[in-house]
């Protein structure tokens, strides 16, 4: 499949509905696609948002069919913050539908933070985990400090991680972060959430929209690797806990698919909804020996000037993490580089191919795509 | 509790029953060391764990089974991780339920050092049964709780015609009609146990009150209720052992509360295991709590859930609780 047209919002605070979201990332994906609704044979939907606002809205396809007029088959395909890849990949694999919209959308800021905190663990596992107090940033406090301890890492690597991205996020005009500069020694004071995670190692939960239009027809880009793969949501009962297995299967599907290797990859979106998880995915994805990742960091490889920049649209970090959406906001970054049109924070060089990793919960959905420069 | 296929080794966390490569029917692996292999503090407050910091456990089996434990005590790490047990009669045990309440009965046995059941006991068990409800609405103990009750009982021993469920109404709904639409006569019909209404068996007299003579001839009662946000029903549910006058009689708080003193002080072979796993909350909307608490002073496990659910801070704090600490099992229900 081809990428025809790539839409998204800005990742802020408003207070749209989380449809309102979905359809300005709609339209602006169907006018860079130079299509119109009615082109479209099909439409997949993620999104979790539906308890915020006290809309308890479930019947979403039927919405969204409303909002574009169209009586196709409307799929929907939550997979919490891996809702994105996981629609995408969805949408590459249905049969039968030349023009796909893929839209992501959520609107889970509407209240106090400890409000947003319980939708968000709506994706983890209620009785077993959340019980003992496993909020995701304490399972990934965990997981980070198996990783940490196994390959003696410095818990600093995390800090330069998060301000990599907050760099890029200045850079990037939806992001949330644009023209915000967040120094390296604010991220180290910043508080502690779960020892050893600081606030700043977290992403930001926000609000947003993201959409991709994809088509049988050929365009400028190609959906050249297309991976997802799952894995336990009790994170403790997997054989190792020190990464997500997830990532590297997707990752083996989606590279065997695109016959390619890691080593040709110019660029990449990779889901840092915790700065730790972004390092030990450098190593899932081929980008690092493991154990190796926290020195390529130090040396600058995934700058944006490095050998593999990474998260150029500031990650979930900076940009922002509006849970459903990211992921095809990562395939909308990764088409606007290769196309040559991310403007100030354009990658320089020839790029040919990218990468997008998205995860859902502490690794229990993953989805990773390959995207080529045709 | 992790349970595991004896024939390809696959490990649950769920309760399942059987193993979907090899259909075996999966075994309990019970531990006997677990080992702190990491610590997370964490200290920003959610709703559901308003109290910060509090510490992460990442535990570990001699089966190298892992699993988190939220606890607001010092660990490090390689320490051995042991649970103390009750050191006096007035102790409450607070323990988690994750899916399985068979494992929960089993640590809040051990944590209250043994229910001493053994095959000659006679036990009455007295569930919660208070309104011809369905089980969803958690007005009535749950069907699944007593029928796990019946069978821990079976299990150390116990002949099943040794063992009566008793209940009576007090109101004008027959207490036949609750016992069916609850579904807890259901469950003592496959269990093969009796069911007992109080109010067509005799009774003795206790300090000025009339009670069932079975209170006095088992040796063991259970009384189960199944609890509810903002009220004593640990100790409320004992009430169900008087004759119907004399519990029409107790029209205030007050009445209700000296009986129940009469009744925890006149028999010394009550012990309260209390279902807070799924409850009903103050609006009567269901809740997920995933506790279970057991004791033999029914007052106290009144006192420490309404602690727990924050109905009335501090008024556990007297109180000798083992298992799960108040602190770390605290959070407001949305009401």
């Amino acid at each position: 499949m081809y990428i025809k047209g790539v839409g998204m919002t800005k990742f802020d605070y408003s207070q749209k509905p989380w449809w309102a979201f979905a359809y300005e990332a709609s339209l602006e994906a169907l006018q860079d696609a130079n299509m119109k609704a009615s082109d479209l044979d099909a439409i997949v939907f993620t999104g979790m948002s539906s308890p915020a606002g006290g809309e308890h809205q479930t019947h979403k396809t039927s919405l969204i069919s409303d909002l574009f007029k169209v009586n196709i088959p409307i799929i929907e395909t939550p997979s919490v913050c891996a809702g994105g890849g996981v629609a995408f990949w969805t949408a590459n694999h249905l049969q039968g539908f030349k023009n796909i919209l893929v839209i992501g959308s959520d609107r889970l800021v509407d209240s106090r933070s400890e409000v947003t905190v319980e939708y968000i663990l709506s994706a983890a596992e209620k009785v077993i985990e959340q019980r003992e107090g496993l909020i995701f940033p304490a399972q990934n406090a965990l997981v980070w400090s198996e990783y940490a301890q196994k390959y003696n890492i410095n818990d600093k690597v995390l800090s330069l991680v998060a301000f990599k991205n907050h760099e890029n996020a200045q850079k990037n005009p939806k992001a949330y972060y644009y023209k915000r500069p967040v120094s390296l020694e604010q991220i180290e004071k910043s508080p502690i959430v779960a020892s050893p995670l600081k606030a700043f190692h977290c992403s930001l939960s926000i609000n947003g929209g993201a959409a991709v239009i994809i088509s049988q027809d050929p365009s400028d880009i190609e959906v050249i690797g297309s991976g997802y793969a799952t894995d336990y949501i009790l994170t403790y009962g997997r054989k190792e806990v020190w990464h997500f297995p997830a990532t590297q299967k997707a990752a083996q599907i989606a590279f065997k698919q695109a016959g390619i290797t890691p080593k040709d990859i110019n660029v990449a979106e990779v889901h840092d909804a915790f700065e730790s998880v972004e390092i030990f995915s450098y190593e899932d994805l081929g980008f690092a020996q493991p154990g190796k990742a926290p020195e390529m960091i130090e040396k600058g490889y995934f700058n944006h000037n490095g050998t593999l920049p990474t998260n150029p649209s500031g990650g979930l970090k900076a940009k922002g993490h509006p849970i459903s959406a990211t992921g095809l906001a990562q395939i909308y970054e990764i088409t606007k580089q290769l196309r040559g049109q991310a403007q100030e924070r354009q990658i320089k060089g020839d790029l040919k191919y990218g990468l997008t990793h998205n995860i859902g919960g502490a690794g229990g959905s993953v989805a990773v795509h390959i995207l080529k420069k045709v | 509790m992790f349970y595991k296929c004896p024939k390809c080794d696959r490990r649950w966390q769920y309760p399942v029953e059987k193993c979907p490569e090899c259909f075996e029917t999966l075994q309990k692996m019970k531990n006997k060391q677990t080992k702190v292999i990491g610590i997370t503090k964490v200290s920003i407050p959610t709703l559901t764990h308003p109290n910060v910091p509090f510490n992460i456990l990442l535990l570990e089996d001699e089966f190298g089974n892992k699993w988190s434990y939220k606890t607001q005590r010092e660990y490090k790490e390689n320490d051995n991780f042991i649970l103390e047990t009750a050191k006096t009669r007035d102790a409450v045990a607070v323990w988690t339920w994750k899916y399985d309440i068979l494992e929960t009965l089993d640590k809040l046995e051990y944590l209250l050092n043994g229910f001493k059941i053994d095959s000659d006991s006679t036990v009455l068990i007295l569930p919660k049964l208070t309104k011809a409800e369905h089980p969803y609405l958690r007005e009535n103990t749950s069907p699944e709780f007593l029928d796990c009750l019946i069978k821990f009982v079976i299990s150390k021993g116990v002949n099943p015609l040794n063992i009566m469920v008793g209940a009576q109404s007090f109101t004008d709904t027959p207490i036949e009609m609750m016992a069916q639409k609850s579904q807890l006569l259901e469950v003592c019909q496959q269990n093969g146990v009796n069911p007992l209404i109080i109010s067509m068996a005799g009774f003795d007299e206790l300090y000025n009150l009339r009670i069932s003579e079975f209170a006095k001839k088992v040796s063991l009662i259970i009384n189960a209720p199944i609890l509810k946000e903002g009220q004593d029903w640990a100790s409320q549910n004992l009430l169900t052992l008087l004759e119907k006058n004399d519990y029409l009689k107790l029209t205030d708080k007050e009445k209700k509360q000296e009986a129940i003193d009469k009744i925890i002080s006149g028999l010394n072979n009550i012990v309260t295991i209390a279902q807070a796993d799924e409850i009903q909350n103050a609006n009567k909307i269901m809740e997920t709590i995933a506790i279970f608490l057991a004791g033999y002073n029914a007052k106290n496990i009144d006192k420490v859930f309404s602690d727990i659910l924050l109905n009335q801070p501090g008024a556990g704090k007297d109180i000798e609780v083992v298992g799960r600490e108040i602190l770390d099992m605290q959070f407001k229900p949305r009401n």
